[in-house]
């Protein structure tokens, strides 16, 4: 217990220092196992984890990350953002609702928050404003939309939790369909609550014509056809998560070259920066597991069982505990580091407590989400606001707040009806 | 510099690339052809680390590692410069221990002579590629490191 919590301290006053999270959890990791059990036993785990890095299982990750990329270039999210507007842009709060459905739609074929922030943000914002919409209802409908890249699948943190915690990434990915979808309807009541109680904040467009909105929905054929193509296939049983991403990114890099959207420097460049942002998330994926190694040596997990069983509360009780950890943990922190560094420790709690391993992971993707817009650190906000400098953080704080309501509630549904998440993968056989 | 951030941008966009068309390459072959690709897994495996290792000291020079930042806003701009040199400097002593670490591997690997099993691919050379990659990343946050000591504004900051 004691070693456990030394190890957290010294990690955390690394990160103090600014030293990148991933090699503060890898040096405490390292040095932890070296002290606990031996230091030849530390030295080849942490030289395992760097060789194993050529494992066919983790090339999901950077081939997600590279479809991502590529449709995001291939510039889809205007198509998308169109055929929302078409068929409910007229309606009071009608550009919110549509940005809501288009980064529900985007989220479909990208598994990346930021990327959804970043593009939606150049399509949605500028029609918004248009509008008159109010700035902090805008942008706060652009950061909470955004945040269904990584709960509608496919997702690159759904296949990190996967990977973590050997849970089926297919189960994973099946079990975020219906959440997904609940989570869109609950971000657009929240939009409608918002016009509702302050009606100029978000003025009506223009409605269009059947002929408008058959056109506009014809548009959106390439996002509909990937999606197919990658969830279709994967539970088709055609192809496994791994195939399923080399098949998208395929997809995503054709789609995107029939659109122009790819010259050979273009290309080049979502390679290169697919092949970066894949380092960075398995130079944490490496600090994690020597960390959660060490961790398996203390008797940190096993203490903390402890302690909860004997506290007698109901089982349900702990998750909600946990969720509002996280939701606290989430302002301050960065989500991909944070699901990192505590999953490790809730993980074997959860699932000691009875609950299903793959329920759990989708509800430590919601409260990420939530970490994605709660200030003062959340991805999202920042993303949106080095995009549109001219908007005030504090704005953008105001109007993710009826989102996070939202969410919260979202999240309560989720935890009290696990069915939600298990359903589908269930009906599936994963 | 410029050239260095370029042949690292290729290679690592190379294998990704690679990796992409191997795959769906794979598939497809599996789905409509007599058989898949021979080997097509341990290239990829192969591919894997040639494209990761290529760009982590990009991803370093970048400033692309996630680091706790909650507090540069309040935090007075000597001790940030301060927090700066310490942080480049453990993160360049950790990375060159792995690299170290790596090499060792590395030199067991040749010994025993590893190879992949269907394409008899010798892997020392690439464990070796993922020691050097580590070692340069290392020199990549020293340099950080001494910019920061000489007072020259981050790009990353």
């Amino acid at each position: 217990m004691t070693e456990g919590l030394l190890g957290f301290a010294a990690m955390f006053a690394l990160m103090a220092l600014r030293v990148p999270i991933a090699v503060a959890m890898g040096i405490v990791g390292f040095v932890g196992l070296g002290l606990m059990r031996s230091w030849p036993a530390a030295i080849s785990s942490t030289a395992g984890e760097f060789t194993g890095i050529g494992s066919y299982t983790l090339s999901v990750v950077p081939l997600f990350v590279l479809m991502g990329n590529f449709v995001t270039r291939a510039g889809m999210s205007r198509e998308l953002y169109h055929a929302a507007y078409t068929l409910i842009g007229h309606k009071r709060g009608g550009l919110a609702m549509s940005t809501i459905a288009a980064c529900a739609g985007f989220g479909a074929i990208c598994g990346s928050s930021i990327a959804t922030t970043a593009t939606m943000s150049r399509v949605a914002m500028p029609e918004m404003q248009r509008f008159n919409y109010s700035p902090a209802f805008a942008a706060g409908t652009v950061c909470a939309g955004a945040t269904l890249g990584i709960l509608i699948p496919p997702s690159v943190i759904m296949v990190i939790y996967g990977i973590m915690t050997e849970q089926s990434i297919g189960a994973m990915f099946a079990a975020g369909v219906i959440p997904g979808l609940l989570a869109t309807g609950f971000y657009l009541l929240a939009s409608m609550w918002v016009t509702h109680r302050h009606p100029t904040w978000g003025p009506p467009g223009e409605r269009s014509s059947w002929a408008e909105r058959f056109a506009a929905l014809k548009q959106i054929w390439g996002v509909l056809l990937l999606f197919a193509l990658v969830m279709g296939g994967m539970y088709g049983g055609f192809f496994t998560p791994t195939e399923a991403a080399g098949v998208g990114a395929m997809g995503g890099f054709l789609i995107a070259l029939a659109r122009r959207a790819l010259d050979f420097k273009a290309t080049v460049q979502v390679l290169s920066d697919s092949a970066r942002t894949s380092a960075m998330l398995f130079t944490i994926i490496i600090g994690a597991s020597l960390f959660a190694n060490f961790l398996n040596f203390t008797d940190l997990p096993n203490a903390l069982k402890e302690i909860v069983t004997g506290l007698d509360v109901p089982p349900l009780m702990v998750i909600f505990m946990i969720c509002l950890i996280y939701v606290i943990l989430g302002t301050a922190m960065e989500s991909l580091s944070m699901m990192l560094l505590t999953v490790p420790i809730f993980f074997p709690l959860v699932t000691a407590l009875g609950f299903d391993p793959v329920w759990f992971g989708i509800i430590v993707v919601c409260v990420i989400e939530i970490s994605l817009i709660t200030p003062p650190v959340g991805m999202n906000i920042f993303v949106l606001s080095s995009m549109m400098p001219s908007l005030p953080t504090s704005t953008i704080w105001r109007g993710v707040m009826p989102f996070i309501v939202a969410d919260i509630a979202r999240m309560t549904v989720l935890v009290l009806f696990p069915a939600l998440s298990l359903f589908l993968p269930k009906w599936l056989g994963l | 510099m410029k050239r260095f951030n370029s042949l690292f941008s290729g290679v690592s966009a190379l294998a990704l690339f690679a990796m992409m068309l191997l795959t769906f390459g794979d598939v497809f072959a599996r789905k409509f052809l007599p058989n898949s690709i021979i080997g097509a897994v341990e290239l990829t495996e192969l591919l894997m680390m040639v494209m990761i290792y290529f760009a982590l000291p990009l991803a370093s020079i970048a400033g692309e590692h996630i680091v706790f930042d909650l507090l540069d806003r309040v935090v007075p701009q000597a001790v940030l410069r301060w927090q700066h040199r310490i942080s480049h400097a453990v993160t360049a002593l950790i990375f060159g221990g792995a690299a170290w670490l790596v090499w060792m591997r590395a030199m067991r690997t040749l010994g025993q002579g590893d190879q992949t099993s269907a394409l008899e691919i010798k892997i020392a050379p690439y464990q070796y590629l993922a020691a050097l990659m580590l070692a340069l990343t290392a020199l990549m946050h020293a340099w950080l490191a001494w910019k920061a000591v000489a007072g020259v504004k981050e790009s990353e900051a």
